[in-house]
């Protein structure tokens, strides 16, 4: 289930952050499988998420027309 | 003169003749090159229209004309014929249109330098479009080609979308007044939308001539609602295009800078992931190096350490042989124990025998 209080933007910016954890000082081998298994799930979310918007296009019943 | 002929005084013959023109020709469009043209007091334009054998005349307010027009030029003019109790016939002018490839890029140009030196196509004026919009006004002929080819594209690209279509003519002599009033009635909702959309499919130079028209121009420059427009092929340019916040070059090209591509992120997005790989890779080679350095680091320490033990346990050894009794009987030294008084029984100890021994006398050194 996609996490719905994250934006798309917000997810992207943690896939992000994760990415940049593995090459950064913070790295330790005990973390990496967990953080791993998170950047994997947030991919799956994004996937999901990007993929179910769907868009409402109404024509308007204004006239624009002349007077 | 016969008595049956209908009498009138001449304000009632105009005033007959506006009502049967009223009747039969309340507006129309005239086809012709324009020649006498003048603008009195920056405010009324007047000019004829002319083919190989007939003009006639019109006049209007400059509003009304909206292009700048020139001798020669020739134009499509909507208006009303009036008999004028002071001037004679006319058409009064409601709008002109120029008509054919040359007197549409002429005018083109008188229009394009006139709005140019007002800076309405500065850059410094254009305005940046919101990365991804939530809410759209899109202004384009529902029956157009170039409307469906946006919004497929629009669709397959990004989502959650609320997207509000004025529809309006996109040709013609109508089409800027409609998109004119497409645009304010954005500019004036209670919840305008992000961006402004205006696109239309290719077309000649007569097609796109609405996009041409200087109050849709002008609407487009004041708009508080950032605009992007999108007409015809790639290299059409229209004057809408130019004073346009961004411009595109045809209509899916419009739907291609408005949006992301929710096919590219979610690629990314996986890319990172796999990127991760070949870093934890880097990562535990890094860590068996290290490990493996501090392996030998500390088996040099150990073989080091040892070495020294070593010499030291030698160097004891050799000091314990030095002070053995055994190596002093071994160069000719003897011990002796026992009595060592006269008649005394001694005990002598030599390296490879013991002798007894009587004492029979002791000398001081």
């Amino acid at each position: 289930m996609s996490d719905k209080s994250k934006t798309i933007e917000e997810k992207m910016a943690q896939l992000r952050q994760l990415t940049e954890w593995f090459e950064g000082e913070d790295f330790t081998l005990g973390e990496a499988a967990d953080k791993f298994e998170q950047a994997n799930k947030l991919a799956r979310e994004i996937e999901h998420d990007l993929t179910a918007m769907k868009n409402k296009v109404a024509v308007l019943k204004e006239s624009f027309e002349s007077e | 003169m016969g008595t049956n002929e209908i009498r009138l005084s001449v304000s009632d013959f105009v005033a007959l003749v506006n009502q049967t023109l009223d009747y039969a020709l309340p507006s129309i469009v005239i086809v012709g090159e324009v020649s006498g043209y003048s603008v009195r007091g920056d405010k009324w334009v007047r000019f004829k229209l002319k083919d190989e054998t007939s003009s006639v005349d019109f006049f209007g307010s400059v509003f009304q004309v909206r292009t700048p027009l020139e001798d020669g030029m020739v134009v499509a003019v909507l208006g009303r014929p009036r008999l004028s109790d002071k001037w004679g016939f006319s058409v009064s002018i409601q709008s002109v249109q120029a008509v054919g490839e040359g007197s549409i890029k002429r005018g083109f140009e008188l229009l394009k330098q006139k709005l140019q030196a007002e800076g309405l196509f500065d850059e410094a004026r254009k305005r940046i479009l919101p990365a991804t919009p939530r809410h759209i006004g899109l202004i384009s002929s529902t029956q157009a080609a170039g409307y469906v080819d946006f919004l497929t594209l629009l669709n397959e690209r990004w989502g959650g979308m609320k997207i509000d279509v004025a529809h309006t003519l996109v040709q013609g002599i109508h089409a800027p007044g409609q998109i004119t009033r497409a645009i304010e009635y954005f500019n004036q909702s209670g919840e305008p939308p992000e961006v402004i959309v205006i696109v239309r499919g290719g077309g000649d130079a007569d097609d796109l001539a609405a996009f041409n028209d200087e109050a849709l121009v002008r609407a487009i420059a004041a708009s508080r609602i950032p605009t992007l427009v999108g007409v015809g092929h790639e290299i059409d340019v229209t004057l809408a295009d130019l004073v346009a916040d961004v411009r595109a070059a045809t209509p899916s090209n419009a739907a291609e800078i408005l949006v992301p591509n929710r096919r590219e992120l979610i690629d990314r997005a996986w890319m990172s992931v796999r990127s991760i790989v070949p870093t934890m890779q880097n990562r535990l080679q890094d860590y068996e190096r290290i490990n493996r350095d501090l392996l030998e680091g500390a088996e040099r320490i150990l073989t080091d350490r040892i070495t020294i033990y070593e010499g030291e346990v030698v160097a004891i050894s050799r000091l314990l042989k030095q002070y053995n009794p055994q190596t002093v009987l071994e160069k000719g030294y003897a011990i002796i124990r026992g009595d060592i008084d006269i008649g005394g029984v001694i005990e002598i100890e030599r390296s490879k025998d013991v002798i007894k021994a009587e004492v029979h006398s002791v000398r001081q050194k």
